[in-house]
């Protein structure tokens, strides 16, 4: 018994490092999330969905932004996932270094990570969100990260490393490496998501809780720095079906803005400038464009 | 509880430590002990049917004792009746009443007559047609004077519900379950050892083959009405592939399981793929299924039919396949499948050829051009009647393969090529190991090879594999319905 025993450890073992080492390799190209939860503690954040989880490049910012605490992290998931509330607070409180006084905040915005959903039943404290990550994860900066390996298995895409259609910098931002190149392509993404953002506005609903826990977000990371609140563009079909489903989307960000003495930087309407592939998401030209513009607009903020 | 999941691999790990190194000593609290974690395996995914096992246990355990005490001959046969009843009539009334009651209502309105059978919402327990027909089994061979009735409860209760083999088999026989659960098992690191490379040898073929296969299958039987005939093609070869990578997966993984445990349990497939003929594919194929239908439908009805030769045969073999095919489940596709699979056995019996073995030299690495024929031939024919198999209803059968026989066949197949090539790459890998160990008891009988580097870099290969290329989404068995 002893020697099988040892011989199992062994394997386990082996397979172990193996499989660990196969992932410090390809992790950027394997799991959408993987790295964040192996990255350092940060000081300055982006927070939101995959519009600014791939519309907004850190380094740029880094670059073109300063007096603030370097370097700039993109701590945004996806909608999937995402939403304000206590659990994606609770994710950012444990992702923040604690003697963070000098940093930067970038908290995208949009109708739809502050609505109620058909999974979530806000009386009865369930939420969508509660088992997917960044919320289910405890451990936030370890590498390798065994809870997020056992937690979330089934989000990694292994054989995505050879095909390599997704790329997770160590700052935290994705490149989607298979963009569509054609129009007809692009067309197709556009009316997908015209016909799921408008399922969604039939669905969901707007949510008190979701906006009271957008402001305490705010008033949180506020003691640490600087948060800007922001509304990136989305084609003009989208941002037609959020006007509808939340006409008061832009009075409720300034009012937060106001109460907080922050800056809501809306972008909203400015889509013509940029390429958004599906209507939502911006191309990688575009991502730079944007990100650049936004890095204008915090430095206009901070000269003021 | 399911094979591959954590909940199960955290169940066994610590029922492992307690089986081996607290309850050891002592025989009786050992088989309490793994009859407790039969009932926590079965009763995990609904408590309410571990009710009905119960009363099915201690139904039989009291009949098969009443029938062996028995003297009067009527009464035994009243006695093996109820039995009967009881196991048939379960499985009836759990697997098949909606479907009796649904084909009626339909044979009615046919002939003009409305009816108000109702269908129930009946919660099916699992693994009913697995455990059934152990009960069934132990029952007849008692009436037989094959076997003693056990007086033990403890021991006929683990036979019916021993959690490696309760959900989807093999089906054991009590003559040979039985006496292991009587005598105290004795940890054998080489058996034990082999249990393990049968179980990673099941997770390969679950979840490399069979979960990547599940992904492309659905995809072409989903849209097959939109699909060139290239690619309905290659759905039916994939799906061929994926049921005996899913079935024998999971049966590899129960018999190591109960290797791990010290039983030795029946062998359910013998590379059945590799069967030059179709009398000889139902030899490999779910063994314990066919030899249990063989024991106790076939040999009585071909003795029955006797006088009537090869007429007499074919209808034994006939019956023998329906049975066979209504046992997976309540649906006419299942009754063509048998069907189909009844008159495939014509040829063989008019040529005479249905017993003969043609046995591949044990020597040879490479089949001749004549057995590789034979056995493309064989794999053909399976794969096409799987299509029955796999379809919702006989219309869709005949629909997918009115599409199949089309000039599309000659067109570039629609489907997501990188996956197909992964699945196909890993499937020619799976038939290469098999077929060396063709003879061996499972593809990853490898004790043989001496050198332990090469052993253990084969294991570490299998594994990684399937952690990267493997689906875990998948995780239901196929013949967890049945």
């Amino acid at each position: 018994m002893k020697k099988f025993l040892k011989n199992i450890l062994i394997i386990v073992g082996l397979t172990s490092i193996l499989f660990f080492a196969f992932l410090k390799i390809n992790s950027q190209y394997v799991d959408f999330f993987y790295d964040k939860f192996t990255s350092p503690l940060q000081s300055s954040l982006i927070l939101g969905d995959s519009k600014g989880f791939m519309g907004i490049r850190p380094d740029i910012i880094d670059k073109e932004v300063k007096n603030f605490d370097h370097p700039m992290y993109n701590y945004s998931f996806t909608m999937g996932q995402t939403a304000y509330g206590d659990y994606y607070l609770n994710s950012v409180k444990r992702k923040l270094k604690k003697n963070t006084k000098n940093g930067l905040f970038i908290i995208s915005v949009n109708a739809w990570v502050l609505a109620e959903r058909e999974d979530d039943n806000i009386d009865k404290e369930i939420f969508f969100e509660a088992d997917l990550p960044p919320h289910n994860m405890h451990f936030q900066s370890i590498d390798p990260n065994i809870e997020y390996v056992i937690k979330n298995f089934n989000n990694f895409h292994f054989k995505s490393f050879y095909r390599k259609t997704s790329r997770l910098y160590k700052n935290g931002w994705q490149e989607v490496l298979n963009l569509p190149k054609d129009c007809v392509s692009c067309r197709k993404l556009n009316l997908n998501s015209i016909n799921k953002f408008t399922e969604f506005s039939k669905k969901w609903k707007n949510s008190k809780y979701r906006l009271s826990k957008l402001e305490e977000t705010v008033s949180f990371l506020k003691q640490h720095g600087t948060v800007i609140l922001l509304r990136m563009p989305g084609s003009f079909q989208i941002e037609q079906i959020e006007k509808k489903f939340c006409p008061n989307f832009d009075s409720n960000m300034s009012k937060i803005a106001d109460n907080n003495k922050i800056r809501y930087l809306n972008f909203a309407g400015t889509s013509n400038k940029y390429r958004l592939f599906d209507g939502v998401h911006f191309d990688l030209e575009s991502t730079i464009t944007f990100t650049k513009a936004l890095s204008d607009s915090i430095n206009i903020i901070n000269s003021k | 509880m399911i094979f591959n999941s954590v909940t199960f691999l955290c169940f066994f790990i610590s029922f492992f430590i307690f089986y081996w190194f607290v309850f050891n000593k002592n025989l009786k609290t050992q088989n309490l002990l793994l009859l407790s974690g039969s009932f926590i395996f079965y009763g995990w995914s609904d408590w309410r049917i571990l009710f009905f096992l119960i009363a099915v246990i201690a139904f039989n355990f009291w009949m098969g004792i009443a029938i062996e005490k028995t003297k009067s001959e009527t009464i035994k046969k009243q006695l093996i009746f109820l039995a009967m009843l009881q196991g048939i009539g379960g499985l009836a009334f759990f697997k098949y009443y909606n479907f009796f009651i649904s084909s009626l209502n339909h044979s009615l309105e046919f002939i003009g007559i409305s009816s108000n059978a109702q269908t129930l919402n009946i919660l099916v327990p699992l693994g009913i047609s697995f455990f059934t027909f152990k009960t069934i089994s132990y029952i007849l061979d008692i009436s037989k004077g094959k076997i003693n009735a056990t007086t033990d409860w403890i021991v006929f209760s683990n036979y019916v519900s021993f959690f490696p083999s309760l959900l989807s088999g093999p089906i054991d026989k009590s003559i040979k379950f039985v006496p292991q659960l009587e005598k105290k098992r004795v940890f054998n690191y080489d058996f034990a050892t082999d249990g393990l490379r049968q179980i990673l040898w099941g997770f390969f073929k679950k979840v490399l083959i069979a979960n990547n296969c599940a992904i492309l299958v659905s995809e072409i039987f989903d849209n097959y009405s939109q699909l060139p005939a290239s690619s309905l093609f290659i759905g039916a070869f994939l799906y061929a592939i994926q049921i005996y990578a899913d079935f024998s997966g999971y049966s590899d993984i129960a018999i190591g399981i109960a290797k791990l445990l010290g039983f030795s349990i029946s062998k359910n497939f013998d590379f059945p793929f590799f069967s030059q003929n179709i009398a000889e594919y139902w030899r490999k194929w779910h063994i314990s299924l066919t030899s249990w239908v063989t024991e106790y439908v076939f040999i009585p009805l071909s003795i029955y039919f006797r006088d009537y030769n090869k007429i007499g045969l074919f209808l034994a073999i006939m019956i023998n396949l329906l049975v066979v095919g209504i046992w997976h489940g309540a649906n006419w596709t299942f009754v063509l499948y048998g069907f189909v699979h009844g008159l495939l056995f014509i040829p063989l019996i008019i040529n005479g050829t249905m017993l003969k073995r043609k046995k591949i030299d044990k020597n040879k690495f490479l089949p001749t051009a004549m057995e590789f024929y034979n056995m493309s031939k064989t794999f053909l024919i399976i794969m096409l009647t799987m299509i029955i198999f796999r379809a919702s209803t006989i219309t869709d059968a005949f629909l997918f393969y009115n599409r199949l026989v089309s000039v599309s066949i000659f067109t570039v197949p629609v489907i997501d090529l990188s996956a197909l090539v992964i699945t196909l790459f890993y499937t020619a890998l799976m038939f290469f190991i098999e077929w060396i160990c063709r003879f061996k008891e499972h593809g990853l009988q490898i004790d043989s090879i001496n050198n332990k580097y090469f052993r253990w870099s084969i294991y570490l290969t299998i594994i990684f594999s399937s952690i990267v290329f493997g689906v875990f989404t998948e995780n239901q068995f196929i013949y967890f319905k049945f």
